[in-house]
């Protein structure tokens, strides 16, 4: 039987006045890898970030592990179980390495340095790599980071917003290796792109988005048999 | 005889006083200003408040540890009732801040003239930390003034330690950085402000506290200690409490040797550096840090 981690049900979110989601409803499935794909500017940011509690919805519900967590503070909703990964700045520039890490892991004391440890096997370049401040990071080992600071919390379910964007292909592989690493592991994640093709070898499930809702949901292989949908939806062809 | 050495030693001491004096008032607005972006034209105020308690504590107790620890005390839930209670509301409107903070001050002020009319005096007393003196090149210093510095040095390095080693510091600091992010990584951004906002208003509490009896308390305190609680972290970075404990020793020192040398020049000093480093460095001393 199917179960569903996360539910959003028919949110509609203003940003600054503006109607961005208008009525946006899916479903991620628990220990797969969903993605939800679009152009610029039809409202996925705002989605991930609705969904995270930092916008709230003018309608709707979005549904956590059978809780509705709509109306919770950003904090707590993290604490639930969900980790979050930016587009862009997604880390702290000013703290070290080591700090990002400390201020993103919200488990016990006691587990913190085991915990940080298994992080440095993972990413094993971040170990040498500690007490660097983030900003001298290069857009790679950034963007690493930043998905290191989600893993530490061992989530329940990881959202990632464009995570290739601005990365060179190798380190874009090596993010969607790392993406499907911790899937095995049993994290549920949840992917937001623009880009098919970085998606395309590890994506379970898809969404597409346009002007603020749904338009089109399938099984990622459905897509190489239809792929007119890639020209309609993002204006690209396999 | 006072020495020509004596009265330098002299202005240098009461420089590092009033310059430590100076730090532990803006460290407070610098956490506050620095981290939430807000902007508090009360915070010398509840820097004099902090002296006026101390005094009248010590004249109920004459107990010095319990009157200095009880203001400070006092500061931090009056920090966190303001915070909770009226600035929640506004983060991000500057302008009503200022007017709201404005409010605060005219209040406190108020509050202040109906309580204590004629301001309210440290008594002499036999200890002789508090008002001895000790004899340096000639010069009668008060002990007092080095307890100041020391306090001010106390100060400087405690927050130092929380915000560059403690995971409180490392999430002040990241909050600082970037709001939202900060929320994205789980961290309660407004439990965090109301802790910033406490300490900041503890720390102008626990300034006034520390100078008391040096200062006394008067009408004029927070008159004086206004301009400078904005002028120090100026001159110094507006998000950085090194840059102002810097700013407040370069400020301090040069404001008394200036009142010791150049009288004539004193009223003027603190602003003209502020110009001269403003001309120089914009964004202060570190800003940018």
């Amino acid at each position: 039987m199917t179960h569903h981690i996360l539910e959003v049900d028919n949110v509609h979110t203003y940003v600054s006045g503006y109607h961005i989601l208008q009525g946006v409803s899916f479903k991620v499935e628990e220990g797969k890898i969903t993605t939800i794909l679009g152009r610029n500017g039809v409202g996925k940011s705002t989605l991930l970030k609705t969904i995270m509690g930092i916008l709230k919805p003018v309608q709707g519900r979005i549904i956590f592990k059978n809780l509705d967590i709509t109306p919770l503070p950003p904090h707590k909703i993290i604490n639930m179980g969900i980790a979050f990964v930016a587009a862009e700045r997604a880390i702290f520039g000013g703290l070290t390495v080591e700090e990002n890490l400390s201020i993103a892991f919200n488990g016990n004391r006691e587990e913190y340095e085991p915990r940080l440890e298994k992080i440095f096997e993972i990413f094993p370049d971040l170990r040498r790599l500690r007490k660097l401040k983030a900003r001298n990071l290069s857009g790679g080992q950034q963007k690493m980071l930043a998905i290191a600071c989600g893993v530490i919390k061992q989530p329940n379910l990881m959202m990632l917003d464009e995570p290739s964007e601005g990365l060179s292909p190798v380190f874009v592989r090596r993010v969607m290796e790392t993406i499907e690493k911790l899937k095995e592991e049993g994290t549920t994640i949840l992917l937001v792109e623009q880009n098919f093709n970085a998606v395309k070898k590890i994506a379970e499930f898809c969404y597409f988005m346009d002007k603020g809702q749904i338009v089109y949901q399938s099984e990622i292989e459905d897509i190489n048999k239809h792929p007119e949908i890639l020209t309609r939806y993002l204006g690209v062809s396999l | 005889m006072l020495t020509s050495y004596g009265i330098l030693i002299s202005a240098l001491v009461d420089g590092l006083s009033y310059a430590m004096m100076i730090f532990v008032i803006s460290a407070g607005l610098v956490i506050i200003f620095g981290l939430m972006d807000v902007f508090n034209l009360a915070h010398a105020v509840l820097f004099a408040l902090g002296a006026y308690f101390f005094i009248q504590i010590y004249l109920l107790t004459g107990n010095y540890y319990l009157s200095f620890i009880l203001p400070v005390i006092i500061g931090f839930v009056v920090g966190a009732l303001i915070e909770r209670v009226l600035i929640k509301p506004l983060y991000g409107k500057h302008v009503l801040q200022l007017l709201l903070t404005m409010g605060i001050m005219i209040l406190f002020l108020q509050i202040i003239q109906i309580t204590w009319p004629a301001g309210i005096y440290f008594p002499e007393t036999d200890v002789w930390i508090l008002s001895g003196t000790i004899n340096v090149l000639g010069t009668r210093i008060r002990v007092y003034k080095f307890i100041v510095i020391l306090g001010g040095l106390i100060v400087f390095t405690v927050i130092d330690l929380l915000l560059s080693k403690t995971r409180f510091g490392a999430m002040l600091r990241a909050g600082t950085e970037n709001r939202e992010l900060a929320e994205a990584f789980g961290i309660n951004i407004s439990f965090l402000f109301t802790i910033a906002f406490s300490l900041g208003c503890a720390l102008a509490f626990l300034g006034g506290a520390l100078v008391a009896p040096l200062t006394h308390a008067t009408i004029e305190l927070p008159v004086t200690f206004t301009l400078l609680s904005f002028v120090v972290p100026v001159v110094g970075g507006m998000k950085s409490y090194r840059g102002s404990f810097f700013a407040s020793l370069l400020i301090g020192i040069i404001d008394r040797l200036v009142a010791y040398y150049f009288s004539w020049l004193s009223f003027a000093i603190d602003l003209l550096i502020m110009i001269v480093v403003l001309l120089i460095k914009p964004e202060g001393l570190f800003g940018g840090e």
